[in-house]
């Protein structure tokens, strides 16, 4: 049983198909990529299956039970995380408080605000934080923030780690410190992700797995090799050639 | 620039950007970084606030009927204030309406005066503002930014009027209270309350629950996305910031003897109560109780001199502290003792 199955989900904007009967599962241990073209419905399939947005159709199932019809924060309470890609951090909050929400609410549910804060440095050290813990997030730099979102999300300590385009906007070294920083919790702790980036080296490289989604549907699934070779892929991101 | 930014314009971002940026940490002061000192520091407020609460019972010992009768409004602001802050400065959903508890902990006090005893009256008027609370706080909570404002505003609007039409139809046109508790007596109550409003205000900020609200202002969406189930918290902030003005409705009518809607319902009582907590600053305790002794000195300085330039100077002062002095005088004063520190 994979622990995540997306099954033919609609969503529709006003009459805009965004998700056209995706389906596909993802794997305990796996990291699965998610790639397309601006507006092929990838934030929208991370706000289905996070709550923050209801599917108008289809069935989602974590872990042998359905979420679909979940509020957000019962779903992260069964072990799913996002991140947004326009960071929303708690400005006004420092980075330890931020972090420590996440042990207080996430699937933890930590009591103890003590204990929640231990936990978070614990995070924030590993997210290279650690000399921002008192900042307001608010006067971190973007690839603060960014590490910020990842630290927050990892605090709820998912089961399932959903990262929308934690690359984007960073430059080549800190991209690289990014995705460092992926792999780590990946490898070496066995963390389920599935990620949407459009840095599609990076993709390549972490991914084990990538689905390709293209106007809402699902265009291509298979290995980073598979995927540069397929002629669908080729021809959504390089256009057709002629003959 | 989020969404949720762009959607809080207006009045309610202007106070909200008050509060918080007063109630945000500054990195000089130690407590604001580690939990356990921050928990420290509440816990000695509290000592502070308690000794104060105490020392303050001797005051219809000492002083005559006027200075308790001034020591009994400010007090009446003071628990007013401090349970706005509950709702309004941690979660920044701007309340304009909160004098809908006050009218109906009023109208519950003066329908029950003649049958019920005090001791059953006051409980029973802070939990009929609880009930309104839980009533409509649900669906009120779903709208953000400007339109909670002018809903909570035009609610209370609403139930004055219908409060207002019952009377008509019952035929009733103002209640008097006879036999009310004297000054002294009422003035030890609304201390008690003053002293567990700030209470509850110390101990939400400082607890998960306050946290979990403070991210609500923050962000709502990442808030509930990290777990934090967000309507009910709401919906729990604004029933437990209802309960104390709700008892203090029934007292304001002991205090006056009757009981008129227009009195208990009035809105400026609304806007009063965000102007001390605007011009106090912060979502800290500490910052209303300023605003508040700011406000009713001077309401009772001019109030002998110039009475009808109240309104208009209050105000003046609204706007200036808005525009120039965004923490309040809570914010000066952390910004100036961090000066100091360093």
């Amino acid at each position: 049983m994979s622990l995540l199955a997306v099954d033919a989900i609609v969503k529709s904007f006003a009459g805009v198909v965004a998700l056209d009967h995706v389906s596909f599962a993802v794997e305990e241990g796996e990291l699965v990529g998610i790639m397309g073209a601006n507006g092929a419905g990838k934030t929208t399939l991370f706000s289905v299956i996070a709550g923050n947005q209801r599917a108008n159709d289809g069935a989602i199932t974590f872990d042998s039970q359905r979420i679909d019809g979940l509020r957000p924060d019962q779903i992260s309470r069964r072990g799913i995380s996002r991140t947004f890609q326009i960071v929303r951090p708690f400005g006004n909050m420092t980075v330890l408080e931020n972090v420590s929400l996440g042990v207080l609410y996430g699937r933890r549910r930590e009591r103890s605000g003590a204990a929640a804060e231990k936990k978070a440095k614990d995070i924030i050290d590993r997210l290279g934080l650690a000399d921002r813990i008192g900042q307001l997030a608010k006067h971190l730099t973007l690839a603060g923030r960014k590490r910020l979102e990842i630290a927050r999300s990892l605090a709820t300590e998912p089961r399932l780690l959903l990262l929308d385009e934690v690359l984007a906007g960073l430059t080549p070294t800190e991209a690289a410190a990014a995705t460092e920083i992926v792999r780590h919790f990946h490898k070496a702790e066995g963390l389920t992700i599935l990620m949407i980036e459009h840095v599609t080296r990076a993709l390549m490289a972490l991914s084990q797995r990538i689905v390709v989604l293209h106007h809402g549907q699902k265009l291509a699934e298979g290995t980073p090799a598979d995927i540069a070779r397929d002629p669908r892929t080729v021809s959504v991101y390089l256009g057709t050639a002629t003959q | 620039m989020t969404a949720q930014d762009a959607r809080a314009t207006g009045f309610g971002a202007a106070v909200r950007q008050a509060i918080i940026t007063a109630g945000g940490p500054l990195k000089a002061l130690p407590w604001d970084i580690n939990g356990t000192d921050r928990t420290r520091h509440a816990a000695r407020t509290a000592a502070v606030v308690s000794v104060a609460a105490l020392l303050a019972t001797s005051l219809p010992f000492l002083a005559n009927d006027y200075f308790v009768g001034f020591g009994f409004s400010l007090l009446v602001w003071i628990a007013l204030t401090e349970s706005w802050i509950v709702i309004s400065g941690m979660t920044g959903y701007i309340s304009l309406g909160h004098v809908v508890f006050v009218g109906i902990g009023a109208y519950v006090a003066a329908s029950a005066w003649h049958t019920l005893p005090i001791g059953i009256i006051l409980p029973l008027a802070g939990l009929a503002a609880a009930a309104l609370a839980s009533l409509v706080g649900y669906p009120c909570l779903r709208v953000r930014g400007p339109y909670f404002v002018i809903l909570t505003f035009g609610l209370s609007e609403l139930i004055k009027y219908i409060v207002i039409n019952i009377e008509s139809a019952l035929a009733v046109s103002g209640r008097v209270l006879f036999g009310a508790p004297g000054i002294d007596t009422l003035y030890l109550i609304v201390l008690g309350l003053a002293w567990a409003s700030v209470m509850i205000a110390l101990t939400v900020r400082e607890s998960r629950f306050g946290s979990g609200l403070r991210a609500i202002r923050e962000n709502e969406e990442a808030a509930e996305t990290i777990g934090i189930p967000i309507a009910k918290f709401k919906a729990a902030a604004f029933v437990l910031s209802s309960i104390i003005p709700g008892m203090v409705g029934a007292l304001l009518i002991m205090r006056t003897t009757y009981f008129a809607p227009l009195e208990a319902f009035n809105p400026q009582t609304s806007v009063l109560i965000v102007t001390m907590a605007v011009i106090g600053g912060s979502d800290r305790p500490l910052g209303p109780i300023l605003g508040v002794v700011f406000l009713v000195v001077l309401q009772e300085l001019l109030w002998a001199n110039l009475p009808q330039l109240y309104m208009i100077i209050v105000g003046i002062l609204l706007i200036f502290i808005v525009v120039w002095m965004p923490g309040g005088i809570y914010g000066r004063l952390q910004q100036i003792i961090a000066t100091v520190r360093r």
